[in-house]
């Protein structure tokens, strides 16, 4: 029985300790009691002064204080009532704001979970259960390194200590374990959750599921590098043999030209030509091919020094030709230097090549609208007719007789593929003797002069 | 044996035998004293510079021409042996090949060749070339020989 006593005496203080805590009822132990008390002393205080002055009888007196008392009392239970009311509106405001918040957990496509800061799971949403097969029954209260593959297991640590320093960690990617042993690729956020008092009391992870994006990366990845070994056999394997007849034929001719028949020379031309043309084909396709296996930086490119670079690159073409090439500040783009470079090179030398009588103009200028540039190159060559205009950017694909105008035709092919894998479009106004004008989207820089 | 008068031995790691014959030619129509040997792989090429196996009896080389292009042990394999070879690496090695591949170009450079050319596809182009690397290395540089 002994032990009753104070074990009753500690209930009855940690009640106290709760009334007078804090709390809406604070209100009342704090403000409300203190006020009614001295306000009851003072009634009594005034009642005494009064009735000794002789302001009032003794019955008179009595009602009076009564009923300043009952006012007293009422009016402290109305504003006590207030300021209940009030607490109980914010507590259901703060309330329906945690359900939504706990809504959009419930429904978001990414797994998160909440753990304490020895790494035990206090909340699991369903993503995490589809995720990683846990049921959020399972999870609750149970370590999170279930999910860690071994190799990966001291990452949590790390983790742990940052987030308890109140460091947020940035996405960062990693292999966690699925329930059936199954890995899966992730990014994973971490922030600190804080308390009321600003204490970091557990730790929020949020974790996508990457799987689908890597293996989309691998095969990328894998058809480039396949890509490059074709561009490699292309560069080494298939002109070998090309060298190699070509090179005999005009061993042939240059030994034996005088025992051969008349006709010998001109077969012989022919064959070294047709080797030589094969391998021109050959390293323009390879040229083609290559646009697409470079990886493309988000970085903002000066289009007048790429310009500036072709310009100079082509000088002596542009001087054989006389042509004047002019150009209108051009805006940043977001590009491959070196491929914008190379779009420039193929449309000025295009421009150059297809010359009319004139002399050759050229001029480059550009205009942004929203997020994209829209650079116009415009020339008085011979034009092109309106049927053609779809099939020069096609590979291989000439309009001119070889004796006219040499070349193999990837020129212009190779110029919309650079476009178009910049995620632009590029497109042809010409009539046959009325000069051409292409055009051609880029996105633009953020800031317009980079 | 004063150095003027001796033959210059060239050897050519090659395993196509009309690049061979081709090259043959080319060196054939220059006034140079020289010998040129021929390997027709990596390994018959090393044993021929380290003068081990059948080609105990081999002389002294003084410069390599090396195709990258080659079956079993791949030209730049050669390379990186003979420029870590301490007896070898003296010896200028000028990698000769179709490839134009700027990979081919940087690892061979990476390696330590001494010179990269490309075999031209005209026939007095690539004799052209042929004889520059001879003027060059055979005439004007001066090799340190063993």
């Amino acid at each position: 029985m002994s032990g009753d006593h104070p074990r009753r005496r500690n209930a009855l203080t940690s009640r106290l300790f709760v009334a007078f805590g804090p709390g809406p009822g604070r209100l009342l132990t704090r403000i409300l009691l203190p006020a009614l008390s001295s306000g009851l002393v003072l009634l009594a205080l005034a009642r005494l002064e009064g009735e000794a002055a002789g302001y009032y009888a003794t019955e008179f007196g009595t009602a009076l204080l009564v009923f300043i008392a009952i006012a007293g009392v009422a009016g402290g239970l109305v504003w006590a009532a207030y300021q209940l009311n009030r607490a109980e509106a914010e507590r259901a405001k703060s309330e329906a704001e945690r359900a939504q918040l706990a809504t959009i957990v419930e429904t978001a496509q990414d797994a998160i979970w909440g753990k304490t800061l020895d790494g035990i799971v206090t909340s699991w949403n369903p993503a995490a259960e589809s995720v990683f097969g846990y049921r959020a029954d399972e999870m609750i209260g149970t370590p999170v390194t279930v999910l860690f593959p071994p190799d990966h297991a001291p990452e949590e640590a790390a983790i742990i200590e940052r987030v308890a320093r109140g460091e947020r960690l940035a996405p960062f990617e990693s292999v966690r374990r699925r329930k059936d042993g199954s890995m899966v690729q992730v990014s994973v956020g971490i922030s600190p959750i804080r308390g009321v008092d600003g204490d970091i009391v557990g730790v929020s992870t949020i974790v996508r599921d990457i799987s689908d994006l890597k293996r989309v990366e691998d095969e990328l990845r894998r058809s480039n590098a396949e890509l490059e070994q074709f561009a490699y056999v292309a560069s080494h394997d298939l002109q070998e043999p090309l060298r190699t007849m070509s090179s005999y034929v005009q061993l042939l001719a240059r030994r034996y030209r005088d025992q051969l028949g008349g006709d010998a020379a001109e077969f012989i031309d022919y064959t070294v030509e047709g080797a030589n043309r094969m391998q021109r084909l050959i390293q323009d396709l390879l040229a083609y091919a290559r646009v697409s296996a470079k990886e493309l930086p988000a970085l903002a490119t000066d289009a007048d020094a790429a310009l500036a670079r072709t310009v100079r690159d082509l000088g002596s073409t542009i001087a054989a030709a006389n042509a004047v090439v002019t150009h209108d500040a051009l805006p940043g783009v977001i590009a491959d230097a070196g491929q914008l470079q190379q779009l420039f090179t193929n449309l000025l030398s295009n421009a150059i090549k297809f010359r009319s009588a004139e002399t050759p103009a050229v001029h480059i200028s550009a205009s942004v609208s929203e997020n994209t540039v829209t650079f116009v190159v415009r020339d008085n060559g011979i034009g092109i007719a309106r049927e053609h205009h779809e099939r020069v950017f096609a590979v291989f694909q000439r309009l001119h007789r070889r004796d006219a105008y040499p070349g193999t035709g990837i020129g212009l092919a190779i110029a919309r593929k650079i476009v178009e894998r910049h995620g632009g479009r590029i497109w042809i106004e010409s009539e046959v003797g009325r000069g051409t004008t292409f055009r051609f989207t880029l996105p633009a820089a953020l800031s317009p002069n980079i | 044996m004063p150095i003027a008068t001796a033959p210059i031995e060239i050897l050519i790691v090659e395993d196509n035998p009309a690049d061979v014959r081709l090259a043959l030619e080319a060196l054939g129509e220059t006034a140079l004293h020289n010998n040129v040997h021929v390997a027709y792989d990596g390994t018959e090429a090393l044993e021929m510079l380290r003068r081990t196996g059948r080609h105990e009896n081999a002389p002294p080389i003084d410069i390599v021409l090396l195709d990258l292009n080659l079956p079993g042990k791949r030209g730049l394999d050669v390379l990186r042996e003979i420029k870590h070879d301490e007896h070898l690496k003296r010896i200028p090695v000028v990698v000769l090949t179709t490839s134009q591949a700027e990979q081919d170009v940087v690892q061979s450079y990476q390696l330590n060749a001494n010179a990269y050319v490309t075999k031209p596809v005209g026939l007095d182009d690539y004799f052209r070339a042929l004889k520059s690397i001879e003027t060059f290395w055979l005439e004007r540089a001066k090799l340190s020989r063993a």
